[in-house]
């Protein structure tokens, strides 16, 4: 397994617009620059650790100057901004701030400025996976992100469009993050420890621990299914039931054996209902919109971008559904001008061993390279 | 929700809009760009790359992702449709049924188009257009001989005599990338099929075709010259409004009728034309069967799905003129393909489902076969860790939704989005299981399967006995052959081993090891392996159906007995083909068992025609009456073709498109449509079915058919020459075909025997007699209908008040009920030659069968009026009557199919033909008596 060190961070981190701190890391490099948006409930820590080799060590192998962001939604920094919100007395409940709309209006948007402002004249690569491509999509189709300052973007697992199992669609449609959030004031889920507000006083993290009732019960059941991965991993376990089985653990035995809790953590339960909302309704909208709004679903953004296009075939977090109906959305007549597309279901690929797996290196990383090399 | 309309006031947005992009949308979009024109194509099913093609799931722990397979789920590859009549499958994807059909491109033979077709259209005539097409998609026959199926079939006809009536057809395979995994029903995970996809709409798409998938067009209007196109984008679900100056319709027969007939009244259709829409609809003869156990390996999971074909012809095929609805088609003109098939390696089990005991060998078909006992059914590990998946994920949501215990057992967890009334008793049926299942399970436990239903149901009342009742007349017949004798404890050892608990099947895990097993053991037969060989048919279908909206839903009225010749026919070949193969054939249980057939070559319904009159289009393909709205796919053509239409609905798009751009009166005139417009001419392409041969075989196997003996008893009348003299009939009916029978307006039967004439005492004469009885003609009755006629003409005039007319219906429809009960006579007509009678002699007899009160029936249908003939003139006259005792003692213990000696085929015969004698008797004696349908 490779895990490197992370890269210089951000004097000071960045400050978004709605005041969230940020960590900006660079592992610089003499080529252009490439900014990695990792999935929520993970951290940029996704990008620096693999199998066989970690994908900032294979783009910086390709002489790319590196750059990661852990967003709001990131384990590292979003019990953070809660509690930075709550002691400030600005919000109680954070309503608002750890939305997909947030993050796609601010963080990333916040992270190139930086970028381009450290490199200028640069036209910024972009990798994001897993819900890091559902906010990098949708700051494009806000009109935030987008041409002359990046040209190319990858996005991995997800873009627009959002299909899962029908586990997590019936999950979904069950509403319990609604009752956690709303109802019981639940801020944050944890693959296998508990909420407990006395974090922003002493920092140290919740106990291990089982959910509340509303996800322990079903969660027991479920156990019982073939769903559950046959190892004695309870993590492994959580956190399948949690967000769908996210890797093929074939791919990934030694990250999965003993790796796992350094790589998932703490998930504000607003953006996770925010997912579900857009699970429920099929695309990308704001937290609050009705099925109905498609307002997010404006091609023209995406006109003269170069889309790559990457998922698993077996990835049952978010069914290649999710990327095959982005990038045929993308080839419709308005959406397609000056930019290209490309899409690749990679055979034996799950979901987070896109990233991590033993042969990604061979496999995947070279089309993520070729994405970024576009134009 | 609201649409969201094009502005009104501009000229309409596009030249042309597509709908659909199968092989006639992909044509005339490819035309139309190439002309010049802006043009959308309009495609209500997803792009599918090689490598989107869906496949069964690799991991129990991988949900299956299962949007891409039903068009019903998520708009995904196949779109199967119940239209009641028939069952429907059909492709949604850009490139239309090209994505997963066989490759096969023929051409129907030259004297289909004699008659029916409107004027222009000849084989002949379409061969450039056929060649073009052909050029495009590359076809070539398959070019390895020593493929195992390939061989298997042709030695098998070569056995049958039929070796001159075998070809290779051309098939639509790059065979370059092709690896034989006969996946190409399933969509070519290689790039090896030269789809539409691949080839025409690929040209047009850089050629400036604007295309969006997944809009499913809703309803097409004309509003002044101008389409508007409403279709629903799925990629929001949103509803939009496109303009065009003119409309393709290329949906395919089924979406085309159905589009056409919800948007008929906004596009200015005359009358007759619309009254013509979804008439003439054919389902090109398909059937399916599989020989199981081959003596030799055909591996029909090797090579393309489809390599040869066999033709059966006898005569000319039939043409749309000796197809009028209710006629049958003649004798002699018989005319279908028999094609072998292929199907990948993960559909196996699948097919077993040929030979699942669920059918109970129902559709096993005549002679010639020898059902063999399935294998043991396969454990299906994939499905069974499915299952309990997608249990365990329904009881997690029970209890994620209900926060107490009580759903958290067994299956009725996923019956928490139930209506509350069912929830509530599923929940008794649970709270009584679960309050006497020790002692039910342990009271049982010895029993068998009968006694344990039989204590069930009669210890208990109400909704209880009702349930369990009939659970028991559902579940009986399936369970009882698999476990006969069984007990309770050894059925559960049978099912979850030895020494389980008793109680094991009331438990969650119980319960879905239960189903499963049962499920495998009921539907899969068992892998059919490389022994096997899948053969499909095509043909003229005898009886068109008719398409129509009930309740906005299309159904297909089709005639399924008016179909049966034909059908039938396929089947003598097929069995023909089995024996020859040693194998067991077995047919798609579908459409033979269900009597309901599965089509995936579903054509016409907007036919082409000379009129307005007879057809929904003119001979272009242009929707008669508008002004620029064409049907272009297999929904114009006006008859079934017999062979795999892909290649004409083709050919008939490159024709009519090129009309439609040389049509000065046109909003998409292009000026310079010329001989050399688009390209060059085509390159000739050799078409390698047999044209003018010599008439094939009959065919070995024969069609089911029925005996039985009547005897009756009489004299003559007292003034002829033979006076008063006593006479028998003894006769034996025989039915050769039944199927042709039963779609026969003459119901003809073959009799012989004899008849025997002498008084007591004296020696009998015995006369050999031979010739036909007309078994319940029907026989219109003018006197009556103009009676009816002349009252309902009274009725309906004004100030007319009759009181018995009912108020509940209109009275028209009371009327039209009653002619239709009054007009229901029938005969039963005797012809019998007397075959050692020098001069010749004629038996005539009749039995008039119109109804009348008490014993009429009785009366009626067993005396007969007859008269003797010598030369044509009447020499006496006589009355012969059905004895009760021979009818019980005789006639009815005479009855016997032929043609088979399966037991369930026997059976299906005998309800067929009784099914019609009393549904036809009770027309005329209890008319408001309806038979219920034992094939239903």
């Amino acid at each position: 397994m490779e895990k490197i060190e992370p890269g210089k961070r951000i004097e000071g981190d960045i400050k978004t617009g709605d005041e969230c701190s940020l960590i900006l890391r660079r592992h610089q490099g003499r080529g252009p620059p490439v900014l990695l948006v990792h999935g929520a409930s993970a951290g940029s820590d996704t990008f620096r650790v693999g199998e066989t080799q970690c994908l900032v060590s294979y783009l910086l192998s390709l002489g790319m100057d590196v750059w990661t962001l852990d967003w709001r939604a990131s384990k590292n920094v979003a019990p953070k901004i809660y509690c930075d919100c709550a002691q400030s007395g600005r919000q109680k409940h954070p309503a608002g701030v750890f939305t997909i709309d947030a993050a796609a209006d601010e963080d990333v948007p916040r992270a190139l400025r930086h970028i381009e402002s450290v490199v200028p004249g640069a036209s910024v690569g972009i990798v994001a996976h897993c819900l890091g491509g559902g906010i990098v999509a949708q700051g494009i189709a806000r009109g935030r992100i987008g041409p002359p300052l990046v040209k190319n973007v990858v996005l991995s697992t997800l873009g627009l469009f959002y299909r899962a199992a029908f586990d997590n669609v019936l999950k979904s449609a069950d509403d319990p993050l609604d009752d956690l959030l709303y109802g019981k004031g639940m801020q944050f889920l944890h693959p296998d420890r508990v909420w407990d507000e006395t974090f922003c006083r002493t920092g140290t993290p919740g106990k291990k621990g089982k959910w509340d009732p509303l996800l322990e019960v079903p969660y027991e059941v479920w156990w019982n299914t073939p769903l559950r991965h046959r190892c004695n991993n309870e993590f492994c376990w959580r956190l399948s039931y949690l967000f769908g089985m996210p890797y093929d653990p074939a791919n990934i035995p030694t990250i999965h054996d003993s790796e796992l809790p350094n790589q998932f953590g703490y998930i504000p339960v607003e953006f996770l209902l925010h997912c579900t909302r857009n699970l429920v309704r099929g695309h990308a909208g704001s937290l609050n919109a009705r099925a109905s709004d498609t307002t997010l679903l404006d091609p023209v953004p995406f006109r003269d971008l170069n889309v790559t296009l990457i998922t698993g075939e077996l990835n049952s977090l978010w069914h290649r559904e999710s990327i095959d109906m982005m990038y045929e959305w993308l080839q419709r007549k308005p959406a397609l001008g000056k930019g290209s597309r490309a899409k690749h279901v990679l055979r034996g690929f799950g979901h987070q061993d896109l990233q991590w797996g033993v042969t990604a290196p061979r496999d995947v990383f070279p089309l993520i390279a070729k994405g970024l090399a576009r134009g | 929700m609201p649409a969201e309309t094009s502005d009104h006031s501009h000229a309409a947005e596009y030249d042309a809009i597509v709908i659909g992009s199968g092989f006639g949308g992909s044509v005339a979009s490819l035309r139309l760009v190439q002309a010049q024109k802006k043009v959308c194509l309009l495609e209500r099913g997803r792009r599918f790359d090689p490598g989107d093609f869906p496949r069964p799931l690799q991991r129990p722990d991988n949900l299956p992702e299962t949007s891409r397979w039903l068009w019903a789920l998520d708009q995904g590859l196949f779109d199967v449709r119940d239209l009641h009549g028939t069952l429907a499958v059909q492709a949604a994807g850009f490139g239309g049924g090209s994505l997963i059909y066989a490759n096969v491109h023929l051409r129907p033979p030259e004297e289909l188009f004699h008659a029916g077709w409107p004027a222009g259209y000849s084989r002949k005539n379409l061969e450039p257009y056929y060649d073009r097409v052909a050029n495009m998609l590359q076809v070539a026959q398959f070019p390895d001989d020593t493929l195992p199926k390939l061989v298997a079939f042709r030695t098998a006809a070569a056995q049958l005599n039929r070796g001159d009536w075998f070809f290779k057809p051309q098939l639509a395979i790059d065979f370059k990338k092709c690896v034989m995994c006969a996946e190409c029903i399933v969509g070519c995970p290689h790039g090896a099929k030269n789809t539409l996809d691949r080839t025409y709409l690929k040209e047009a798409e850089d050629n400036g075709l604007e295309v969006r998938t997944r809009c499913e067009v809703k309803s097409i209007e004309d509003r002044g010259g101008t389409y508007f196109v409403t279709y629903t984008d799925h990629f929001a679900e949103t509803d939009v409004t496109e303009t065009a100056k003119s409309v393709f319709l290329c949906a395919g027969a089924l979406n085309s009728t159905e589009l056409l007939l919800g948007s008929k009244d906004a596009l200015h259709i005359p009358k007759a034309a619309r009254d013509r829409i979804g008439q003439r609809f054919f389902t090109n003869g398909d059937a399916l069967a599989t020989v199981f156990d081959t003596k030799t390996r055909a591996v029909p999971t090797q090579g393309p799905t489809i390599t040869a074909a066999l033709l059966h012809k006898c005569g000319p095929p039939p043409t749309l003129s000796d197809l009028s609805e209710a006629a049958l088609p003649p004798k002699d003109r018989e005319w279908f393909l028999i094609q072998d098939g292929g199907y990948p390696g993960w559909l196996e089990d699948a097919i077993g489902i040929f030979r699942g005991r669920f059918w109970l060998r129902r559709n096993v078909v005549g002679a010639g076969t020898s059902p063999k006992v399935p294998p043991a059914p396969p454990s299906l590990t994939e499905i069974d860790e499915l299952l309990r998946a997608v249990f365990g994920v329904l009881q997690a949501r029970g209890s994620l939704r209900v926060q107490d215990d009580r759903w958290k057992t067994g299956v009725l967890a996923a019956a928490s989005p139930v209506p509350p009334q069912v929830r509530e008793l599923a929940d008794t049926v649970r709270r009584w299981l679960l309050e006497h299942e020790r002692e039910t399970a342990t009271a049982l436990g010895e029993k068998t399967a009968a006694e344990v239903v039989d204590e069930l149901v009669s210890n208990h009342h109400g909704i209880m006995r009702c349930i369990l009742e009939a659970l028991a007349a559902v579940a009986a017949p399936q369970v009882a052959p698999l476990l006969p004798n069984a007990t309770i404890r050894t059925v559960n050892e049978t099912i979850f081993g030895p020494g389980v608990d008793p109680l094991h099947p009331l438990t969650a895990t119980g319960v879905q090891q239960l189903l499963l097993r049962l499920v495998a053991a009921t539907f899969f037969g068992g892998r059919p392996g490389a022994n096997s060989f899948l053969m499909l048919a095509m043909g003229v279908d005898a009886a068109p159906g008719r398409l129509r909206l009930d309740d906005g839903l299309l159904v297909a009225d089709w005639d399924t007995y008016g179909n049966m010749p034909i059908s039938s026919r396929e089947e003598c070949l097929m069995q023909d083909l089995a024996k020859e193969m040693g194998g067991e054939l077995r047919f798609n249980p579908q459409a033979t068992a269900s009597q309901q057939p599965v089509s995936v070559h579903n054509l016409g319904g907007c036919g082409m025609a000379d009129d307005e009159q007879h057809g929904v289009t003119d001979p272009g393909g242009k929707v008669w009456g508008t002004r620029a709205l064409y049907v272009l796919d297999g929904a114009a053509l006006p008859g079934a073709i017999g062979a795999n239409p892909s290649a004409t609905i083709a050919a008939i798009a490159e024709r009519n498109i090129r009309l439609a751009l040389s049509d000065r009166s046109s909003p998409i005139y292009y000026r310079q449509v010329d001989s050399s417009w688009p390209d060059k001419a085509p390159t000739p392409c050799i078409d390698p079915m047999p044209r003018r041969c010599d008439d094939a075989p009959h065919t070995r196997a024969q069609p089911a058919g029925l005996s039985f003996m009547e005897i009756m008893r009489g004299s003559f009348c007292p003034n002829g020459p033979y006076s008063g003299v006593h006479v028998e009939a003894h006769l034996t009916a025989t039915i050769h075909d039944l199927n042709r029978f039963l779609v026969d307006p003459d119901r003809e039967v073959d009799l012989t025997g004899m008849l025997v004439r002498g008084n007591p005492g004296a020696p009998p004469v015995q006369d050999p007699v031979t010739g036909c009885l007309r078994l319940l003609r029907r026989v219109e009755d003018t006197g009556r209908l103009f009676e009816l006629f002349k009252m309902g003409a009274e009725l309906l005039a004004p100030k007319v008040i009759r009181a018995p007319v009912p108020t509940d219906r209109s009275r028209l429809a009371w009327l039209l009920q009653s002619i239709e009960e009054e007009s229901h006579n029938y005969r039963m007509d005797y012809d019998l030659r007397f075959t050692g009678s020098d001069p010749a002699r004629h038996l005539l007899g009749w039995k008039k069968i119109d109804g009348g009160p008490g014993l009429a029936a009785w009366t009626q249908t067993t005396t007969l009026s007859f008269e003797v003939l010598e030369n044509g003139a009447t020499l006496d006259k006589g009355t012969l009557h059905v004895h009760l005792a021979d009818l019980l003692g005789v006639q009815l213990p005479s009855f016997k199919v032929l043609n088979t000696d399966e037991a369930a085929r026997q059976t299906w015969a005998f309800g067929r033909f009784f099914r019609f004698f009393f549904q036809t008797l009770s027309g005329v004696y209890l008319p408001h008596f309806r038979f219920p349908n034992p094939l239903a």
